[in-house]
């Protein structure tokens, strides 16, 4: 007991052990994502960005001139002191919405966002009937007497021809 | 039951119906530009001294054309390129405007146009690719004398079609 009392405090440290290397990363993590180079917001920005003309690729992925092109565009224009939204908005002029890895949440690209929640919505509305109406299905009522006669009559049955 | 398989076809007509009609980025001759005043042209004449810019043309008809001296394309058109400069030039309400696209050394695409004869001028602006939207090459963005993108071509341009676009756009059409 009295060992126990000693040890106890002992048994906290791994824990703030944890907790301290925990807030230490977090100081760590944000610190750096508030300061990001300018590589690093040019690759950002360019991973928002398809490549014009590969597929499945971001023109932060992509070798292609065009892809090239564009990401020496936004280093330029990051360097000038553009904002993030207004080199996208001047690639979506140029090259149009479609230029965009995310469709936009506006317009036609509305649908691509709010169309599996709808889907989603309805595919549960659907079950929950589903549901609802099968259990209205099931018998509430109990057997009713000759009902038990025979079923009576038909356990004696089973039961004379397996003796 | 009804209800729910109406729904889902309804959702489904127009998930096709949207798919069906949305342009792929950077295919085919659409461009969002066409119809929007040009994007601003500017930097160094390739091959000379002095500056070149869109905007001292305004006017005229002026077909940007991007291109590169390793372009196989490019070389193809050059042809019909000169045959567009020099109905332009006879009439005088036309001309080329040449940006490099992914020219490492501009000089390279300055030598080859000067080994063609050409006169138009050329000009030497990085940021123009971007502006434009261009994709790939030969691309061209014909830009009417009020300063508006009227046209893109990709693929090599054909003079006798754009000297229509010009002569229809000249008459009203």
């Amino acid at each position: 007991m009295t060992g126990d009392r000693k040890n106890r405090p002992l048994r906290w440290v791994p824990w703030l052990l944890l907790v301290a290397v925990a807030v230490g990363a977090l100081v760590i993590g944000t610190h750096r994502s508030s300061h990001p180079s300018l590589d690093a917001r040019v690759q950002h920005i360019a991973g928002e960005v398809r490549c014009p003309v590969c597929e499945g690729q971001s023109a932060a992925q992509s070798d292609a001139p065009a892809s090239v092109q564009i990401r020496d565009q936004v280093r330029r224009d990051l360097t000038a002191g553009q904002s993030e939204s207004q080199i996208l908005s001047s690639l979506v002029a140029a090259y149009g919405p479609g230029i965009l890895e995310k469709p936009q949440a506006s317009g036609v690209g509305l649908v691509v966002w709010v169309l599996p929640v709808v889907g989603l919505v309805l595919a549960a509305s659907g079950l929950a009937m589903a549901f609802a109406r099968w259990k209205r299905r099931l018998p509430t009522t109990p057997p009713s007497d000759p009902d038990r006669v025979l079923v009576d009559q038909a356990l004696r049955e089973t039961d004379r021809v397996f003796d | 039951m009804l209800w729910i398989s109406l729904s889902v076809a309804v959702v489904l007509a127009v998930l096709i119906a949207v798919l069906a009609s949305s342009n792929p980025a950077g295919q085919g001759v659409s461009s969002p530009l066409v119809g929007k005043p040009a994007p601003p042209i500017s930097g160094q004449a390739l091959g000379g001294s002095g500056q070149v810019s869109l905007a001292q043309f305004k006017g005229q008809w002026v077909l940007v054309n991007f291109a590169a001296s390793w372009c196989v394309p490019c070389r193809q058109e050059m042809p019909q390129l000169q045959t567009f400069a020099q109905n332009g030039a006879s009439q005088g309400d036309a001309t080329i405007l040449t940006v490099p696209y992914d020219e490492g050394d501009v000089s390279n695409l300055a030598a080859y146009l000067d080994s063609q004869h050409v006169t138009w001028p050329k000009v030497d602006d990085g940021s123009a690719v971007v502006s434009y939207g261009v994709n790939g090459i030969p691309e061209s963005y014909l830009v009417d004398p009020a300063g508006t993108v009227v046209a893109k071509y990709v693929g090599g341009i054909k003079a006798a079609q754009v000297d229509q676009f010009i002569a229809r756009a000249g008459s009203g059409q």
